[in-house]
């Protein structure tokens, strides 16, 4: 069941005070760190850049930096986990889960240890860095696991409530944050839960997907189809592993399709586990807005999404697509 | 650990170390050795899989850990939050740790027979889901030596006083996460992790000087920042020294470099490649005992190479049913004498080349 926050579809969302999300992360940590001593974090110097040195400055003894060895902070996290803390370890989703896949499969997933990945600059929209550093591979590499669950809060709030949840739960979680500033456009009334998504706009002509920053591209382009006289259900799919099946199978058999928006591998991320899903449960076209099989490049992050067609124009387009055809 | 809204922010660092035990009786633990070497040469047989090199050759090393008073653990809870961690980082050669942990009374000595069947406790490789005494998943070389570091950290943030124990092998020590390790170990200062290295000179596909070889581990470990000791990995005596002299270093990893022979101390192994992951065969009847490497099977015969008897000394047992087993496999019996789990082979009769 998704979270009906009812926005009436008229009234466009706040977009008041942009923040990354890995800002929120960080200043979540500290909060989660006063409260709770079995918090621990890593890093692998990039404390700066993943805002885990607020921690570090607040909490130095709970907090270790292993340097540039992704492989090693990984199992160093399993092992701090194993005698009963809670563990954040982060680093660039290139490195944490690209670098380190292996190591996450075998000392975190596999063991069902109690560590929580906390990748930041995901995705085409780490911007200027290039294509070496924009992981798009990381939703389909960590879906894949047993035992792992994976989180894309779509804006600072939200972040601060998945940290809270993932700390809430024993086992290993992978969230993906991203560099990019992003409106705080999920309604402050909001409560996130593990495995719901929220559904940002009312409609019932078609759906569109989002998961992190994409979701907020996905509203804007409900506005403009709206415009058109075409009203789109939004969903915000922040949990991506598990799925929310119920909203997704809603969608398939309410509205006419879905549309879905990942800066990511078009391929077995966001879109991929939604068209599993409504697949064997109840099929309908499904449309994945994503990388298309190939590397992103330098570029400011928004210019980027647009050039690669994944920001409200591209969305709206599609949607419209995915409507003739039906 | 619970949370606490009123918990302070820095955990102690300063953790009184245990204590060493006092020295052990090295006949005890030689005779526990032996046994132990033939209950992974039995469970090997059964497994028709596995690795018999490396768990014979650091059969000595681990006697003495788990025998010896140095490992502090309790086999009646197994999770015991304060009891010492053994993460061997060289899965493969786990078939020596399950029968410690079954001597320790882990699970039964039955299980052991069981190794790498559906529905074993007993894995290919170690997996605590599965095995009682167990305290991580390894196997991908590299990987269980961050995972020792890490418990170690665990300890001293939570002022815990266990220490954490890790088998790595000198083929180990061709992956760059265990220096990347090394590093970070020194750079924390974990003292209380202690590293014990196979150097045996062998992995799957030859000799490490072949293969990719390491050079010196004790100035490569030293220069990491580590305390480092070479032994011989086969002198109990030795072996409980270094543990000693590893007890009393703070502010620093330890590690022990032991230099083994693969395969000790069954003479057709000693220091062959082949038997880092070849299986054996052993038949045992009354007091005699003939292992050999399974070959092949043609028609219906089964044939066998590198065959050994051993004879437990005992010349007026019937030897008639070992006899018939044989025979009925094809295999001509030969008369040795083979003090299987001893340091002596007197008589190796090989059927084949290998």
């Amino acid at each position: 069941m998704s979270a009906d926050v009812s926005i009436p579809s008229t009234s466009p969302p706040s977009t008041s005070g942009a923040i990354a999300t890995r800002e929120s992360y960080g200043k979540a940590l500290v909060e989660l760190g006063k409260e709770r001593r079995d918090v621990i974090v890593l890093d692998a110097d990039l404390s700066g850049s993943t805002k885990t040195g607020d921690f570090a400055k607040a909490f130095p003894d709970r907090f270790f930096n292993i340097g540039v060895a992704e492989a090693n902070m990984t199992g160093i996290a399993a092992g701090l986990s194993f005698t009963g803390l809670t563990v954040f370890c982060s680093s660039f989703a290139m490195f944490a889960a690209g670098k380190a896949y292996e190591q996450v499969r075998q000392e975190v997933a596999l063991p069902n240890a109690n560590v929580k990945i906390c990748a930041t600059h995901a995705g085409l929209t780490v911007g200027e860095d290039g294509a070496s550093h924009q992981m798009l591979e990381d939703l389909a590499l960590m879906r894949v696991l047993p035992n792992m669950r994976v989180f894309v809060p779509a804006d600072g709030r939200e972040t601060e409530q998945v940290i809270r949840a993932v700390a809430g739960f024993k086992g290993p979680a992978y969230v993906r944050l991203s560099r990019m500033k992003t409106p705080l456009f999920i309604p402050a009334g909001n409560r996130f839960e593990v495995g719901v998504a929220t559904r940002l706009r009312d409609g019932n002509c078609l759906t569109l997907i989002g998961t992190g920053v994409t979701s907020w591209h996905a509203l804007q382009a409900a506005s403009l189809l709206a415009a058109e006289g075409i009203e789109a259900r939004v969903l915000n799919m922040s949990t991506i592993k598990p799925l929310d099946e119920a909203a997704v199978l809603a969608a398939a058999e309410e509205t006419a399709g879905i549309v879905t928006v990942e800066e990511a591998q078009a391929a077995c991320g966001l879109g991929g586990a939604v068209a599993e899903v409504v697949t064997s449960g109840r099929p309908c076209p499904v449309l994945r807005l994503g990388m298309r099989d190939r590397f992103g490049e330098s570029g400011d992050g928004l210019a980027l999404l647009e050039h690669f067609g994944l920001t409200a124009p591209h969305i709206a387009r599609a949607a419209r697509e995915l409507l003739a055809k039906t | 650990m619970s949370a606490s809204p009123t918990a302070p922010t820095s955990a102690p660092t300063v953790v009184p170390a245990r204590t060493a035990p006092p020295p052990p009786d090295f006949d005890r633990l030689a005779a526990i050795a032996r046994e132990l070497r033939i209950d992974v040469l039995r469970m090997l047989e059964k497994a028709a899989s596995g690795h018999p090199g490396g768990s014979l050759g650091m059969a000595d090393i681990y006697t003495t850990l788990w025998f010896g008073g140095w490992l502090e653990v309790d086999p009646q809870r197994p999770d015991w939050p304060e009891r010492d961690r053994f993460v061997l980082s060289n899965g493969h050669i786990c078939p020596i740790l399950y029968t410690i942990l079954a001597r320790k009374g882990y699970f039964p000595r039955e299980d052991l027979w069981t190794l790498r069947k559906l529905g074993s406790p007993l894995q290919g490789h170690p997996d605590f889901h599965h095995t009682k005494g167990v305290d991580c998943c390894t196997g991908s070389l590299g990987n269980g030596v961050s995972v020792a570091l890490g418990m170690a950290l665990g300890g001293r943030v939570q002022g815990q006083r266990f220490r954490v124990w890790a088998g790595s092998s000198d083929g180990e020590a061709q992956e760059g996460q265990l220096w990347e390790m090394a590093t970070a170990a020194a750079h924390h200062k974990a003292d209380n992790l202690t590293v014990i290295v196979d150097w045996n000179n062998i992995q799957i596909d030859g000799f490490n000087t072949d293969v990719m070889w390491v050079r010196d581990l004790k100035a490569k470990w030293e220069a990491f920042g580590w305390h480092a000791q070479v032994i011989d990995g086969h002198d109990l005596r030795a072996i409980d020294g270094a543990f000693r002299a590893a007890y009393a270093v703070r502010g620093q990893p330890q590690v022990i470099l032991a230099k083994t022979v693969l395969g000790t101390p069954v003479s057709f192994m000693l220091n062959k490649p082949k038997w880092h992951g070849q299986t054996v065969v052993v038949f045992t009847s009354g007091p005699r005992t003939v292992i050999g490497r399974w070959d092949a099977i043609v028609g219906d015969q089964l044939e066998m190479r590198d065959v050994a008897v051993h004879d437990s000394g005992r010349d007026d047992e019937p030897q008639a049913a070992w006899v018939a087993r044989l025979k009925q496999f094809g295999i001509p019996v030969q008369h040795g004498s083979f003090a299987l789990g001893a340091a002596e082979v007197t008589r190796v009769v090989r059927l084949r080349d290998a």
